[in-house]
């Protein structure tokens, strides 16, 4: 049940197995190879147990660098994958014991897993995010109240401004989502993110995910420039992202489909 | 090359996708690489669990990937389209509390300059300029 001695197998995630793949390198410059089970094919690297078991995963569940040195390295095998074949990616942390008991397992979850993976085939991630780059002009900053009766009168006239502009953008992002999940296979929004993740101080509007074809990836863009350019006239911006693996869009049939949209 | 293979239309003759994500719509920023958020949301939060790995499922780890930080949201009319992504979150009601206590805050500055402005009439200290003090108060 714990770690066999010294390693533990860090899974990246399914592809959909074809010749010719040519694997990145993986945590650490570990090699990553394909673990093949039934119908399942699942990247892989064997790690040291000492640096990345799951007692060091505990330990570090909270410590934001550790967490983005293996973050980064998870995803960009699933990146470098993307890009010549179908990804499904697994959640971070899944680390198993050993070979055998990885190939023991997805023999079990055979068919949830191809399932899973038929789900996404042929497509890719795009993210989008609106941000609220400009919030306005206050138009009579300038001029000072003339009493306290007009004070009060500008601050509600400024707040009636603000509330009307706010329902305004709103409607506008909402919009936006629904034309680009149109545009897509599934959609799905997400908090916006924290800003010092992020490093971003704009306040985030949307932050949503689609689940496009590949060929028809030039018709989202084309769809987002649309966007873009609409809601530029009230201070917003639209940007994508990817294309991603679909982790947005990665369940088994168990699992509530976090895309499901109509 | 290996298309010939391809399972499904994946990759169905399409140049393929540009490496790493390219925004659109900041143009004038120029590209930028992956950003922490976005990574970390995607890895901790989303993609599939095989089921009988090792269990460390870190439910603090969320903590870490999301923080809500909607400063334009009605609720309701979010609602009313389905999209109700922050219910739930501590952190929202957070956000209402703050408004709270801003609209306290403007009623008590309101009063204040109330009083301070029925007694400056009252003591003939001013006519018609309570801007300039007013000014340093934002």
């Amino acid at each position: 049940m714990s770690a066999a001695e010294g390693t533990v197998v860090h899974a990246y995630g399914l592809i959909a197995d074809r010749p010719a793949l040519s694997l990145p390198g993986g945590v650490d410059g570990a090699p990553v190879t394909i673990v093949r089970a039934g119908e399942v094919s699942v990247l892989v690297s064997e790690l040291s147990a000492k640096d990345y078991g799951p007692e060091v995963w505990r330990a570090h569940a909270e410590d934001p660098q550790w967490l983005e040195h293996v973050a980064r390295q998870h995803h960009a095998v699933l990146q470098a994958m993307v890009e010549q074949t179908d990804v499904l990616p697994l959640r971070l942390p899944g680390i198993h014991p050993d070979v055998a008991t990885l190939e023991e397992v997805l023999g079990e979850q055979e068919t949830a897993l191809v399932r899973a993976l038929e789900a996404v085939l042929g497509h890719v991630e795009l993210g989008a995010k609106v941000f609220l780059v400009d919030e306005g002009s206050k138009p009579d900053t300038e001029q000072r109240p003339t009493s306290g009766r007009d004070y009060l009168a500008r601050r509600s006239a400024e707040a009636t401004r603000r509330e009307d502009a706010r329902l305004r953008r709103q409607s506008l992002v909402l919009d936006a989502h629904e034309s680009m999940a149109h545009a897509s296979t599934h959609a799905v929004a997400n908090p916006p993110q924290d800003p010092a993740l992020s490093g971003r101080t704009e306040p985030m509007l949307l932050n949503a995910a689609y689940l496009v074809p590949r060929e028809r990836m030039d018709d989202f863009v084309a769809v987002a420039e649309q966007i873009h350019e609409g809601l530029a006239a009230d201070g917003m911006t639209l940007e994508v992202s990817g294309p991603w693996p679909p982790y947005n869009f990665a369940a088994t049939p168990d699992d509530t489909m976090v895309g499901q949209d109509g | 090359m290996d298309h010939s293979t391809s399972p499904e239309r994946a990759t169905s003759g399409q140049p393929t996708p540009r490496s790493g994500p390219t925004f659109v719509g900041t143009r004038g920023g120029g590209q930028q690489p992956q950003n922490l958020a976005d990574i970390l949301e995607r890895v901790l939060d989303k993609g599939i669990v095989i089921v009988g790995d090792i269990q460390v499922r870190l439910l603090d780890i969320e903590l870490l990937t999301i923080k809500i930080r909607l400063l334009v949201a009605s609720v309701d009319r979010a609602r009313e389209m389905g999209i109700n992504w922050w219910e739930g979150d501590p952190f929202v009601s957070s956000l209402e509390e703050k408004e709270e206590e801003d609209r306290a805050e403007l009623q008590r500055r309101v009063d204040a300059l109330e009083q301070r402005l029925t007694e400056a009439e009252g003591a003939g200290q001013i006519q018609a300029t309570p801007a300039e003090q007013r000014d340093e108060r934002g």
